[in-house]
């Protein structure tokens, strides 16, 4: 009993209680719908749960740091061999594709094609929380939020191909749409045709999925999709996937396409954030 | 002093939600993720049926809107629902279920989870969100074979909190 003012009030029944909640469930769930008004409730809530979040993200940290102290200077010297190798490698195609990059404008200049601006960006590094969310759907929280200029819709991507998007964004952290989660699709082409179609996420962790591309498409296993920039989210030509499986079945007019991720959404701890150099430039063809 | 006791039995029981929190999102191997038990549900429906008077729907439905921003559900409010019903149940059967035998009661528990699986279903259903009826069952499961031991441990520390 809650005393106020001298009168003495019973607090209401727990049935009565549970149709008043159920009622405010679905107005935050409405509001939440309609605007922006569920923010303020998640960052409030998310401030005060950050403990929870770097807690549970503890053991992954520690078994990080362990590996890290318990290499030796062999193991040092290993990596730096194979780093070496692979920078002489990188180094090799970078300057064979700026020369293929220079021919082009070169003959995209002499057609007189509208030259198109290629969207640069400048990619920054930013930590997964390796903690698990929503079963249902695959999104991993980012340890960067709008305080660090991350902003909504923009591409992630590590160094094999493109992770996500962010989907949501807090003052410190951020939530990143994996392209497996089942909500996602993304506009791709395939790398040596130029076949454009969407790959769907499944929710499976290496699996996405081309639903709609008719039996007659010219795709091929093991062929590589690329960004095609359709949806103005991703850069153009970046890797997606690589086509796993096609199966061509008779009564259906499309066919069943899986497809591989290239970026490896389970290992990387770290992955890119790609910054829009300049908007002004988009805007100036 | 009695508001004093009051507030540290509240600290307690906030703290053993803390921990089923970090339990919730502690990230598993990909093959492991079926088989997390409901922690978050457990400990709600120990507390409710083990002091219904101050564990009861409210607390049921912050605990379900935390756990809302923690797995980052599509609609806020969704798992706060579910979890209001949770709590209201858990508290109108708390004298019944007091009474079973431990696995019994687990029988018990398994239903009332299952439940509210059903429920977060089918609101994710009617919001035409991702869901799927097969995958929370190993984990329903796995919550109520762990049911006896969560009890006799949170009895523990509720006995030797003092509180009633």
């Amino acid at each position: 009993m809650i005393s106020i003012l001298g009168r003495t009030l019973r607090p209401p029944s727990s049935l009565a209680r549970l149709i008043i909640l159920v009622l405010l469930s679905v107005l935050i769930m409405y509001l939440d719908h309609k605007g922006d008004y569920g923010n303020y409730i998640r960052n409030t809530i998310n401030t005060l749960i950050k403990p929870v979040h770097s807690i549970a993200s503890l053991p992954s940290a520690v078994t990080g740091w362990f590996k890290e102290a318990t290499k030796n200077e062999t193991d040092y010297q290993a990596i730096i061999k194979d780093l070496e190798n692979k920078n002489n490698k990188l180094s090799y195609k970078l300057n064979r594709r700026q020369t293929l990059e220079d021919e082009n404008k070169r003959l995209r200049s002499q057609l007189g094609a509208v030259q198109r601006i290629r969207k640069d960006y400048t990619p920054r590094l930013a930590e997964l929380l390796k903690v698990s969310i929503d079963p249902y759907t695959r999104k991993l929280y980012l340890n960067q939020g709008s305080n660090h200029g991350v902003f909504i819709r923009q591409p992630v991507v590590d160094a094999y191909g493109v992770v996500g998007q962010v989907s949501k964004v807090y003052n410190s952290k951020a939530v990143v749409t994996l392209i497996i989660d089942p909500s996602h699709a993304i506009p791709v082409m395939v790398r040596r045709n130029g076949l454009r179609t969407i790959v769907y996420g499944t929710g499976s962790l290496n699996t996405l999925s081309i639903p709609y591309l008719g039996t007659g498409s010219r795709i091929k296993e093991k062929d590589i999709l690329v960004t095609s920039g359709m949806g103005g989210i991703f850069p153009t030509g970046y890797p997606v996937g690589r086509v796993k499986k096609i199966i061509k079945d008779p009564n259906e007019p499309f066919l069943n396409i899986t497809v591989a991720p290239m970026a490896r959404i389970n290992y990387g701890k770290e992955v890119l954030l790609l910054y829009p150099k300049t908007r002004s430039k988009k805007s100036t063809p | 002093m009695r508001i004093n006791d009051t507030l540290r039995d509240y600290l307690t029981i906030a703290a053993c939600f803390f921990i089923a929190f970090i339990l919730a999102v502690l990230p598993f191997p990909e093959w492991a993720e079926r088989f997390r038990p409901n922690w978050v549900g457990l400990v709600l429906i120990y507390w409710c049926i083990a002091t219904p008077t101050k564990v009861t729907v409210g607390i049921g439905w912050i605990v379900g809107l935390i756990l809302d921003v923690l797995f980052d559900s599509p609609l806020l409010g969704q798992l706060a629902l579910a979890y209001a019903l949770l709590a209201f149940l858990s508290v109108k059967m708390h004298l019944r279920i007091r009474m079973y035998p431990r696995w019994q009661q687990a029988v018990v528990i398994l239903i009332l989870l299952v439940v509210i699986q059903f429920l977060i279903i089918w609101i994710r259903i009617m919001l035409s969100q991702p869901a799927k009826f097969t995958n929370f069952w190993i984990s329903v499961l796995i919550s109520m074979l762990i049911w006896p031991w969560t009890f006799a441990l949170l009895r523990n520390v509720r006995r030797r909190m003092g509180i009633r």
